[in-house]
């Protein structure tokens, strides 16, 4: 069982397994060996003190309450287990039965469950023990009732979850009937947290009869557990003389409490694997002192000269990267997403970063913007934002250089803007940092900026929240914030993935204009080349964390020689695509990370590979003006076509395909 | 094997002040072996249009018919042989705990085949979307989104019906991957001459897989016809932007 796998594995776990371990024994072999001695009485000894003979002290009668405590842990833990048995056996089907119920009924039922939770447990397990009657039998049946609700609602709200996603509304449109669908696709998806809750509740159960007993409406003599050893030490007082009589049971209940408790919390992995941690972290100390990017000697004076010249600075490229890499340690090892990329933006310039998912190219540009979080870890040979090396800056000073410098624009705005926020305040938040605008010249600006966006009536909107912007308005506001300080670049990670195809065409007009009237230059991050080649002069090309090909946009059909940049070209159709063929693919998938190829990423999947692929990367050579190519056998549009007709003659099996 | 025809569909979600109508009066048919493309944007209600045809959503007006017999009245287990459908994100389609046998093999099961005929479907289904049989025991998550494309096209083809409603099944995924999966549709369509009612936002994907196309804009399917004709010289004006708005390579 997999599941099981961080009860050895983890510290949590290893400690929680040998917890429970010794109180299973302890309930199994404590009544058989101690069983007699606990219940046999001294009426010389009654209500003794603590002494090396009595570590408890004794009871009223003259039993010894240490060998009673040890006693009891049978009585105490079968008691809970049923407790919680019944707990689930009640709560489980009520809540699968409610997510099976039309719309009226799951609402009264749903009402019903909420009116059980919010009634005090306690308060109903005494309610219903006092029904049942006295004795073990009705604390066990209280809790257990009492615990019902908690997993008819955990029960409801997993299925409620699982049965939203498509895998059950396809099994539905096969006809599949409801109570195949309960247990062959709901069930099991919702079985492991129902499987960690109940883990967890046997804990809660535990001190739920244990404080039964203790109010006198459990287990009450002559049958004892740790509840009635308590109250029964504190009446007889025992307390005084032999304080452990009750501070030993309730230290049991505790102990046993937790150590369920943490049962199902390391199971639920929400209590971090520390060995894997440990690992991780001593990997990327590791890493941060092979990977310190301050350059040395002759090109590190250099740098600190460009550096320090204003001349300089404002001639300066935007953006010149040298040998950018990014690893992430993982429990299994270091992976490098980025191995090493190089590339000089020039003010006011735009290019496009594409590649396939996993290419590299995100993070390579996150990493420029200095924003990979630990453990990730940065190195490069330059890495120099408008003439300023900006791996010198204190964090203090990079943060206000970024902050005025650059502007990032994500996938998703939703997630980017804070949801309790309105737009404005959002909008002119970087620039009070910043330059300390007041809060009415913060609102000017916002009203200006949400304006020089396309944002209409920018002063009503301002005042709303994110929530009440559609996905095209809210990516506009945050070009707007990123504008607030005139930034050098502007990079937009997959900004119109999330939107339709006539507001994509909106969004990159906005930046194609900002560009021209701002000269802010412009990085654009796309999966797909067409959105790419629509806005930028220059298209950059990632496989496997390198740069494959880097070259003007007017020759991507003309004059592209990687065989995959040639590939993702003739994938994508357009509106003049011959329908009569097939498209062309890519056969294969990208490496993963952590098996990465000791020569071109892309040889495994290339029709043109050759030993010498597979053993070295070509470098990033140039080839013609403004263009670069990593590739040792280039090739053009028609030789790329012929190799495709030459393949089709003997179809090859696609299968393990991306 | 039929003709799927729409028939004045409107569906109304919510109830009393909250009530949208997402979408209102359409018509369409998908006749016999054809395949139909529907475009629009997010919230055009082009999604919603499938789930009516599934009877995933109920229509507040009009019906949904296969050869003049209303969907709606049919049982589950009838209804999955006339239409099925291809989910949008490979991710969410398939059930993460059945192997890529076991999730074919129950699209199958309406169809009465004995263990060992139902095994050979099987490996067929997945030829046809070129996989091998080493996938048969792998759970989901062992396979790329492209690969779990193909078994959710196997899937639905398992059950043989008329009429396979496919849902943006493209727009989760890599380009380069999105050309296999287009690939081995259009293969499959070929071969097995099912009707199609295609969903996209995409009209470089539409018209390559597609022979006639409907646009549809808040609700309203506002032009329909031949894909080529459509796409050449478009009559509506949103056609027209939506048409505008493609991003065209270089």
């Amino acid at each position: 069982m997999k599941m099981l796998r961080p009860l050895y594995t983890t510290a949590t776990g290893i400690v929680a397994s040998v917890m429970l371990l010794a109180f299973i024994v302890l309930a199994i072999v404590a009544p058989m060996v101690w069983g007699d001695a606990a219940v046999a009485r001294d009426i010389l000894d009654r209500n003794a003190p603590t002494s090396a003979e009595h570590w408890f002290g004794t009871t009223r009668l003259g039993q010894d309450i240490f060998l009673r405590t040890l006693v009891a842990t049978r009585l105490s833990l079968v008691a809970a287990l049923i407790a919680a048995a019944i707990g689930i056996c009640i709560g489980l089907p009520v809540g699968l039965f409610a997510s099976a119920l039309g719309p009226r009924a799951k609402g009264f039922f749903t009402g019903v469950i909420n009116v059980m939770i919010a009634f005090p447990a306690v308060l109903l397990a005494l309610f219903v023990a006092v029904i049942v009657g006295a004795g073990t039998k009705a604390a066990v049946i209280g809790i257990g009732i009492a615990m019902a609700p908690g997993f008819a609602r955990l029960a409801q709200t997993m299925t409620a979850s699982v049965a939203k996603l498509d895998y059950v509304a396809a099994a539905r449109t096969m006809g599949i009937g409801t109570p195949r669908i309960l247990t062959r696709h709901i069930l099991p998806n919702v079985a492991e947290p129902l499987v960690i809750q109940a883990a967890t509740s046997v804990g809660v159960c535990i001190l739920g009869v244990a404080t039964m007993s203790f109010l006198g409406v459990g287990t009450a003599s002559p049958a004892y557990d740790w509840g009635s050893l308590m109250i029964t030490a504190q009446k007889e007082g025992n307390f005084y003389p032999a304080p452990l009589s009750v501070i030993g049971p309730a230290t049991m209940t505790a102990l046993a409490g937790i150590a369920f408790v943490m049962l199902g919390e390391s199971i639920a992995g929400t209590i971090q694997d520390t060995q894997a941690t440990g690992k991780v972290n001593r990997l990327a100390r590791q890493l941060r002192a092979t990977m310190k990017g301050i350059p040395q000697g002759a090109a590190a004076a250099e740098l600190a000269a460009a550096g320090a010249s204003p001349a300089a600075s404002s001639l300066a490229p935007v953006l010149e990267v040298d040998n950018l890499k990014v690893a992430f340690p993982t429990a299994d090892g270091v992976v490098w997403p980025v191995r090493g990329i190089s590339l000089t933006l020039a003010a006011g310039e735009r290019i496009g970063v594409v590649g396939e998912s996993g290419s590299g190219k995100t993070l390579s540009m996150l990493a420029i913007a200095q924003l990979i979080d630990y453990p990730g870890q940065v190195s490069a040979d330059r890495l120099d934002f408008s003439g300023t090396d900006i791996r010198r800056l204190s964090p203090a000073a990079l943060s206000r250089f970024l902050g005025t410098n650059l502007a990032m624009v994500f996938q998703n705005p939703m997630s980017s803007l804070n949801p309790a926020m309105r737009i404005g305040v959002q909008v002119a938040e970087s620039s009070r940092v910043h330059r300390g605008l007041s809060a009415s010249e913060g609102r000017q600006l916002a009203i200006e900026k949400l304006g020089e966006v396309g944002i209409p009536e920018p002063e009503l909107r301002l005042r709303q929240y994110p929530f009440e912007f559609s996905g095209g308005m809210q990516q506009r506001a945050m070009i707007a914030m990123g504008l607030t300080e005139a930034p050098k670049l502007i990079i937009a990670d997959e900004p119109t993935t999330a939107l339709d195809v006539t507001v994509q065409r909106q969004i990159l007009d906005l930046l194609e204009r900002i560009n021209a009237e701002e000269g802010t230059a412009i990085v654009l991050i796309s999966h797909d080349i067409a959105v790419v080649t629509s806005v930028c002069a220059r298209v950059i090309v990632m496989y496997g964390g390198l740069i494959m090909e880097d070259l003007p946009t007017d020759g991507l059909l003309t004059e592209a020689a990687h065989p995959y940049t040639l590939a993702l070209v003739e994938a994508v159709p357009d509106t003049h695509t011959d329908k009569t063929s097939p498209l062309a693919t890519i056969p294969g998938r990208p490496p993963a990370l952590a098996a990465m190829p000791p020569g071109c990423p892309f040889a495994p999947r290339c029709a043109f590979a050759t030993p010498e692929c597979e053993a070295t990367q070509p470098p990033l050579a140039p080839s013609g003006i403004g263009h670069r190519v990593a590739c040792h056998h280039p090739q053009t549009r028609a030789t790329v076509a012929a190799a495709a007709v030459a393949r089709a003659g003997s179809r090859e099996e696609v299968d393990g395909d991306g | 094997m039929g003709e799927l025809a729409i028939r004045d569909l409107s569906v109304t979600y919510g109830r009393g002040g909250a009530a949208r109508t997402v979408v209102k009066h359409a018509d369409l048919v998908i006749p016999q072996g054809k395949v139909i493309g529907l475009v629009g944007e997010s919230g055009s209600g082009k999604s919603t249009v499938a789930r009516a045809i599934l009877g995933l959503v109920k229509p507040s007006g009009g019906v949904v018919t296969m050869d003049g017999v209303n969907l709606a009245s049919l049982r589950a287990a009838e209804r999955a042989r006339r239409v099925q459908m291809i989910f949008q994100d490979p991710y969410g389609s398939l059930n993460p705990r059945m192997t890529v046998g076991q999730i074919v093999a129950e699209a199958l099961s309406h169809r009465g085949l004995r263990p060992a005929e139902r095994r050979a479907e099987v490996l067929r289904l997945l030829e046809l979307v070129s996989m091998s049989s080493e996938v048969v025991p792998r759970l989901p998550r062992r396979l790329s989104g492209g690969q779990r494309q193909r078994v959710a096209i196997a899937r639905a083809f398992a059950a043989q019906p008329d009429v396979i409603v496919a849902d943006e099944i493209t727009s989760a995924l890599d380009v380069s991957v999105q050309a296999q999966v287009l690939n081995v549709l259009r293969e499959i369509l070929a071969s097995e001459r099912h009707s199609m009612l295609f969903i996209s936002h995409n009209l470089a994907v539409v018209r390559y897989i597609c022979d006639h196309v409907a646009v549809m804009q808040e609700g309203v399917i506002v032009e329909q016809g031949d894909v080529e004709q459509v796409m050449g010289s478009p009559q509506h004006d949103y056609t027209r932007a939506l048409l505008a708005a493609v991003p065209r390579l270089v």
